[in-house]
C-alpha cells in the first residue's frame, strides 16, 4: 500500500491532469475581436491550452491573422486581404466595430510573427492555413524554434502533404466538417496528428481515431455542459469561443485555509458530491490521514503535534478522478 | 490542462433514437389509418424529453386546436438525477399539414423553452436559457380523445449567466408522451 502510494506520488501530476484541452477558437472570440491580440491574451488570460487563428497573405506575401478573404467584415477596410500591402494592413482598425462598438479601435490585423511572439512559451498555437502557401508559415515556425508548440491545420490533404514532406516534424491536423471512417484512413496515411471536426459525429468516430493514434478535436462547442460531454466520450480538445466558460472548470474543486497552517487546517469542498477517498499524504507519499465518511463540508484537519512541519498533500478521489492540493504545515 | 468534473455519459448524439427517427422520416407521411374532420379543441398533454444536455424532463402543457393551428403552453421540471436544466416555461405552435386528422397525424412544430439551468454539471452558477426550436413530430390516436406524441426539435439555445458571460449553441430535443383532448373531436361516419 505504500508502494502504491509512492508510485501515485510520482505520477500525480500526470494522472491528475486529463485530456480535457480548451481551444480558444480565433482566440477568446466572444469577448474581443476575433483574430487578434486582445483576443489571443484574453485567451491566455483565460487559461485555454490552445489558440487558434486563421492567415491569409498580404499582396507584399507578409503573413497575417485574419479569417475573412475580404476586410469588409471585422476591419474599417473593404477589399481582399491580398490586394493590400502590410504596410496598408497594418494602418486599418481590427477591432471589429459592428460587434465590439469603438471597444478595440485600436486593435490591428496581427502578423503570424507578432501572433507566434505573443503565444511562445504561453500556449500551444493552431493554425488555419486557408489558401496561404505553407511554406513561409513553415520557416517561421523553425526559425522561432516552436515546431512543438504549433499545429498546422487544412481541408486541404495535398497541402498536409507537402508540409510533411517539406518537415515531418512539423505538426498537422485534417480539418472536416463532417468526418467519416474514410478521413480516419486517410488521416492516418499521411500522417497527420490529429483531426478537427464537427462535435455533432465526435461520439461515433473518436474512439476510432484514438485507435490509429489520432488527436480528436471537436468544435464550435459553446455549451459548457456540452463541452463535460464531449470530454468524457475522450474528445481530445474541444474549440470554443468562450474558453473563459469553458476554463471555468478548472477552477480548484478544494479551496484551503489557511494556507501555510500551523494547527489546523481548513479543507473547503466546491462540491462534496460523489467523493470516494479523501487522505493527507505526506512527501514520501504516506498517508498521513484518513477522512472518514460521511465527509463534512468543510473537512478540518488538526494534524498531531509531533507531526513533522513540512509539506504535505490533501488527495481526493472523486467520480474516479483525483484531485490534489498541497498543504504546508509550519511552526 | 484541464481537469473537468465529469459525472456522467453524456453523449447524446449516441444515445438517440434513430431508427425512430428514421421510421418517423420515411413512413409518416405516407401513414394514413382514418381520417376525422379537425374542429375546435382543447386538451392537456403530459410527456418526457431527453434534451441534448441529457437531461430527462416531464413536460404539462394545455393546447388549443383550431383548423390546422394549435397554440401551446406549458411547464417543465426535470426527472433527472443532478440535471442542468432544470424548471421552465414553454410556449409553442404546432401546424397540421393535412386538413382532416389522421389517425397518425403529423405536423411541423415551434417550441419556445424558458429554463433555469447550471454552467456545467457541477457548477454552482445558475443561469437562464431561451431556446428557440423548429422540429415536427406526430400524434398516434387512440380512440377519439386519447393520444401518444412524439416528436424532434432542433435550434439555437442562448443562455445568460450574468457576470460569467452568455453563450449560444445548438439545442436539440426529443419528447415522447401521451395527450387528453377535453373536447374531443367527432369522428366522420
Amino acid at each position: 500500500m505504500k508502494n502504491l502510494f509512492i508510485i501515485l506520488w510520482i505520477l500525480c501530476p500526470i494522472i491528475a491532469v486529463s485530456q480535457s484541452n480548451v481551444i480558444a477558437h480565433r482566440g477568446a472570440s466572444s469577448i474581443a475581436p476575433e483574430n487578434t491580440l486582445a483576443a489571443f491574451n484574453k485567451a491566455i488570460e483565460a487559461g485555454c491550452d490552445y489558440i487558434e487563428m486563421d492567415i491569409r497573405m498580404s499582396k507584399d506575401d507578409s503573413v497575417m491573422v485574419i479569417h475573412d478573404e475580404t476586410l469588409d467584415r471585422t476591419t474599417d477596410g473593404a477589399g481582399q486581404v491580398n490586394q493590400f500591402s502590410y504596410g496598408q494592413l497594418k494602418k486599418l482598425s481590427a477591432g471589429y466595430a459592428e460587434k465590439f462598438d469603438s471597444e478595440y479601435t485600436d486593435e490591428k490585423i496581427p502578423s503570424l510573427f507578432e501572433a507566434l511572439l505573443l503565444a511562445k512559451e504561453k500556449v500551444n498555437v493552431c493554425i488555419d492555413l486557408k489558401n496561404s502557401s505553407e511554406m513561409p508559415v513553415i520557416d517561421l515556425v523553425l526559425k522561432m524554434n516552436m515546431k512543438k508548440q504549433v499545429y498546422l491545420m487544412s481541408y486541404n490533404v495535398e497541402k498536409l502533404i507537402r508540409i510533411k514532406t517539406i518537415n515531418p516534424q512539423i505538426q498537422t491536423i485534417l480539418l472536416k466538417n463532417t468526418l467519416t471512417n474514410v478521413d480516419l484512413d486517410i488521416a492516418r496515411d499521411i500522417g497527420v496528428s490529429g483531426v478537427s471536426t464537427s462535435y455533432i459525429s465526435s461520439g461515433f468516430l473518436v474512439n476510432k481515431a484514438h485507435e490509429v493514434d489520432l488527436k480528436y478535436w471537436a468544435g464550435i462547442v459553446n455549451d459548457p455542459a456540452k463541452a463535460e460531454s464531449l470530454f468524457k466520450n475522450n474528445v481530445d480538445a474541444i474549440i470554443t469561443d468562450y474558453p473563459q466558460l469553458m476554463t471555468m472548470n478548472i477552477e480548484n474543486p478544494i479551496n484551503i485555509s489557511p494556507n501555510p497552517f500551523r494547527e489546523s487546517v481548513k479543507i473547503q469542498l466546491k462540491n462534496s458530491n460523489n467523493i470516494q477517498r479523501v487522505w493527507i499524504i505526506n512527501a514520501k507519499g504516506l498517508i498521513i490521514h484518513e477522512f472518514s465518511i460521511p465527509y463534512p463540508n468543510p473537512l478540518i484537519w488538526q494534524p498531531d503535534k509531533n507531526l513533522s512541519r513540512g509539506l504535505y498533500l490533501v488527495y481526493m478521489i472523486k467520480n474516479e478522478t483525483i484531485i490534489f492540493e498541497k498543504i504546508l504545515f509550519i511552526d | 490542462m484541464n481537469n473537468f468534473p465529469l459525472k456522467k455519459n453524456r453523449h447524446i448524439w449516441a444515445k438517440m433514437p434513430i431508427a425512430s427517427i428514421l421510421v418517423i422520416l420515411l413512413f409518416c407521411p405516407g401513414i394514413n389509418f382514418g381520417q376525422s374532420p379537425r374542429q375546435k379543441s382543447s386538451g392537456v398533454e403530459a410527456s418526457v424529453s431527453y434534451d441534448y444536455l441529457e437531461d430527462l424532463k416531464i413536460y404539462f402543457q394545455f393546447f388549443y386546436s383550431f383548423k390546422k393551428h394549435e397554440p401551446f403552453i406549458g411547464i417543465e421540471f426535470p426527472i433527472s438525477s443532478d440535471p442542468i436544466s432544470n424548471y421552465g416555461l414553454n410556449a409553442g405552435y404546432k401546424f397540421y399539414p393535412n386538413k382532416n386528422r389522421q389517425t397518425f397525424d403529423l405536423y411541423f412544430l415551434y417550441l419556445l423553452q424558458a429554463t433555469s439551468r447550471k454552467l456545467y454539471s457541477s457548477s454552482t452558477i445558475n443561469g437562464f436559457s431561451l431556446h428557440n426550436l423548429l422540429g415536427y413530430g406526430f400524434n398516434i390516436y387512440i380512440g377519439n380523445t386519447i393520444f401518444v406524441k412524439h416528436y424532434i426539435a432542433a435550434g439555437i439555445e442562448n443562455s445568460w449567466f450574468g457576470a460569467q458571460g452568455n453563450f449560444s449553441d445548438l439545442s436539440l430535443i426529443g419528447s415522447l408522451g401521451i395527450g387528453l383532448k377535453i373536447k374531443p373531436i367527432k369522428s366522420s361516419k
